[in-house]
């Protein structure tokens, strides 16, 4: 119902009829007007035709006695007739009972105009609302002289009912038309104009949902709706091959896109750069359909672009040609992309000079070259050939300019890769040279060290003759000095060792640390000989045996020792060794000299003494730092507390089975 | 107590042999002691000894025959079945430290060889103690 209300149906149908009805009113008004004024001369006509007709000689003057004559005359009912001569005595009349008398006598006579009349001596006519009145004299042959006038009253009551029943109709008729032009006009309203709109509605509707393929049913009508029709369907039409091929775009990048990411990613787990570049030119050639695909490298040296790369069997000619363009060749397009550093395409190489012409490619009927850059440097070109015309849009393009900067980075990968490899290399080489380097340096030093001593030795025990208390003295010197030359080799070689990490110990299992304790200790004890200092003692009985490096762990024992023996000028060295759980604790606590604050850490880096250990000469400055590591290696920990004036005590705790120690020899006892 | 032993050494460095040499007669009166160079036609040479050494001390890294080769050639033949054979080794390795004692050594000694300790080793070994003496 709401839609009827809505209706153009009814819009312009209520305009119509409402037009309709304006005008038929404004036309039945006037034709009613017309009509009546018609009516109204016909009746002056009519009722003037007695008086003309008895004027005329025509007509006797006592017709006027007839109801039926006059009715025949004038058409109508006459109401009052009467003819009175110009005594105004009435000698006929339409009622009998009225002749003889006077005019004025009568009921119902309308005396002003008979006087009227009578005065004027013609005819007079008085329309009033109820009847139509008519006095007219009737002259003698003379035609001048009234001798008679003739009273003809009508009434207007048939008049007005005819008036009355035409404008009836005429309401009638309006209304029917209305009626039926209402219909008439809704139907074909309807069929012309609201059906076939609506049909457009449904259409764009259907559109609208979804459905590209809806079409308005087109009659051949060349009409405005017509007309609108075609446009509908023509713009559908536009629609649906504009989404449609959309889509179709849209399709083909994505598989397109599909194709790169899948290059990419294999090709990021290739790191041989020859397996790479065939990987990428095959993968290419097949994901995009082309004839051939290629890239070239560009050589920094000899500044050509050499083809390193392509897809099927010609590729691998192609190669073995080691074809190649310069940068400034004329023709190409390879050559000619990397000097734009943009890419080239031309769609139909029959009409481009610049496509070099391969023999060994002859079906190529578009090419593509794109440049490969990394980090604004160039690596190459990539060369794209089809046997289509018009295969590279700037859809493809796109697509093409992402892949090459996937294998820019992946080329880049393989090179950076193959340089790490290199290096990685180099740094080995290095370091194989390195320790063995050290390892042959220890030997090599320490054998003619050795032979210095050992001679020194001999001479000084007489066992190659007597010798006077000079030269002996001299060789002691000797011996010292060869000796402190031994002893900083060995430093310097040790710390060399721990700071390149080769540091190796020996490890074993029967470290026997009282055995160790004594020979150190017996060395200490010729150390404070000269000095009023006593030796102390604190070792537990049943010390179990260690696995440890024996000679670094008796190294780190007399390093200990003789540090306290060397700043300690009188008083006590305690050196105790205990069995603590899982570890051992030894210890060293002097009443020397005593470390200050600000050097308890400086003693353990290497090549720094204090103040104090300056002035004691004959240290590398290397023995803590070194007996440290060598601690830490034994997964065991060395630490100092101390005060200037009070003495240092040194502790050292060792664990009696690292475990980490222990599983090396395991390992290498397994080997053996 | 060393003079009644003879012992073998093989070395091919003449200074450690001199030096070995000055140890042996000079410090601890050994009688009998004889120095190969080398270890070519080493089972010959040795069997031609007046005596059979009851010590025999091996440079590891002695040519044409290593020290290991050596050692499976003397443990081969019973006649030497009684020898203590120590291998003289500059090398300071578990690994090698490992294959020493597996392979039949009776013990090792650290070159350049400290003279001072040395005739306690020989001690050590002469009563029948295993001696890793490296460095």
């Amino acid at each position: 119902m709401r839609a009827f209300f809505n209706s153009l149906s009814l819009k312009i149908g209520g305009i119509i009829v409402l037009v309709e009805v304006i005008a038929l009113t404004i036309a039945g008004i006037i034709y009613l007007n017309n009509f009546s004024a018609q009516v109204d001369t016909r009746r002056e006509s009519t009722v003037s035709l007695p008086a003309k007709l008895m004027n005329a000689g025509l007509l006797d003057l006592n017709a006027i006695n007839n109801a039926d004559t006059m009715r025949e005359l004038i058409g109508e009912d006459v109401r009052n007739a009467q003819v009175a001569a110009i005594n105004q005595v009435v000698f006929f009349s339409s009622n009998p009972d009225d002749i003889g008398k006077a005019i004025q006598e009568i009921d119902g006579i309308n005396l002003e105009a008979f006087n009227q009349s009578v005065t004027a001596v013609d005819q007079v006519l008085i329309q009033n609302q109820d009847t139509l009145t008519y006095v007219a004299p009737v002259f003698a042959a003379d035609g001048r002289t009234p001798r008679f006038y003739v009273y003809i009253e009508v009434s207007n009551a048939e008049a007005i009912a005819q008036k009355s029943a035409i404008a009836q109709l005429f309401i009638l008729g309006t209304l029917m038309t209305v009626a039926a032009t209402s219909v008439i006009i809704f139907f074909s309203f309807n069929i012309t104009v609201l059906r076939r709109i609506l049909d457009v509605v449904g259409t764009l509707k259907r559109v609208e949902d979804g459905d590209l393929s809806a079409r308005v049913n087109e009659r051949a009508s060349k009409d405005e709706i017509g007309q609108l029709q075609l446009s509908v369907n023509s713009m559908a039409s536009r629609l649906q091959n504009l989404v449609e091929g959309l889509e179709e775009r849209v399709t083909a990048r994505t598989r397109d896109l599909a194709v790169v990411a899948d290059v990419s990613l294999r090709i990021t787990t290739i790191l041989d750069n020859a397996k790479l570049l065939k990987e990428i030119v095959t993968q290419t050639a097949q994901g995009f359909t082309l004839y051939h695909v290629s890239i070239f490298l560009f050589d920094e040296e000899t500044r050509r672009l050499r083809y390193e790369a392509g897809n099927g069997d010609v590729g691998e000619i192609l190669k073995a040609e080691h074809k190649s363009f310069t940068l400034n060749d004329a023709v190409g397009l390879v050559p000619l992309a990397a000097q734009r550093r943009k890419a080239v395409v031309v769609n139909d190489v029959t009409r481009d000079p610049n496509h070099f012409k391969n023999a060994h490619l002859p079906h190529t009927r578009s090419e593509a070259t794109l440049p490969i850059i990394v980090a604004g440097e160039l690596i190459g070109v990539l060369d794209l050939q089809s046997e289509q015309v018009d295969r590279f849009k700037d859809d493809d393009l796109r697509i093409m300019t992402l892949l090459a900067e996937q294998i820019g980075i992946a080329v880049q990968n393989a090179r950076l890769y193959a340089n790490q490899v290199k290096v990685a290399d180099k740094l080995q080489a290095l370091d194989n040279m390195k320790s063995q380097f050290l390892a042959s340096m220890s030997h090599e030093l320490r054998t003619p060290l050795n032979a210095i001593l050992n001679f020194a030795r001999f001479i000084l025990m007489g066992l190659f003759g007597a010798t006077t208390d000079k030269q002996r003295d001299g060789l002691e010197k000797i011996i010292s000095s060869a000796e402190h030359l031994l002893s900083l080799i060995n430093d310097v070689l040790d710390v060399t060792k721990i700071e390149s990490g080769m540091l190796q110990l020996l490890v074993e299992d029967d470290v026997n640390l009282e055995t160790e304790l004594r020979s150190v200790i017996s060395t200490a004890e010729s150390l404070v000989s000269s000095k009023p200092i006593q030796l102390i003692q604190d070792i537990d009985d049943d010390l179990p045996l260690l696995v440890g490096d024996r000679r670094r762990i008796r190294q780190i024992l007399l390093n200990v020792i003789s540090n306290a023996c060397k700043f300690t000028e009188s008083g006590t060295i305690t050196i105790s060794a205990n069995t603590r759980g899982d570890e051992i604790m030894f210890a060293v606590i002097d009443t020397g000299l005593g470390i200050a604050a600000d050097d308890l850490d400086i003693i353990f880096e290497p090549f720094q003494q204090t103040e104090h250990g300056i002035k004691h000469a004959g240290g590398t400055g290397l023995g803590l730092p070194i007996s440290k590591k060598l601690v830490e290696a034994h997964e065991g920990r060395l630490w100092v507390e101390s005060e200037v004036g009070e003495g240092s005590s040194f502790y050292v705790t060792l664990p009696i089975e690292p475990l980490r120690l222990l599983e090396k020899l395991q390992i290498v006892r397994e080997k053996v | 107590m060393f003079d009644q032993f003879s012992y073998l050494y093989v070395e091919d460095d003449p200074l450690s042999r001199e030096i070995m040499d000055v140890v042996m007669k000079s410090i601890m009166m050994v009688k009998s002691f004889v120095m190969f160079e080398n270890s070519a036609n080493f089972m010959a040479r040795l069997e031609a000894l007046p005596q059979p050494p009851d010590f025999i001390l091996l440079d590891i890294h002695i040519e044409p025959h290593s020290g290991f080769d050596l050692l499976d050639m003397i443990r081969a033949n019973g006649a030497y079945a009684n020898a203590s054979i120590v291998a003289l080794t500059a090398s300071v390795m578990n690994q090698e430290v490992e294959q020493l004692k597996h392979s039949g050594f009776d013990g090792a000694i650290a070159k350049p060889v400290d003279v001072r300790v040395f005739p306690d080793l020989m001690r050590q070994i002469i009563n029948g103690e295993s001696v890793w003496y490296i460095a």
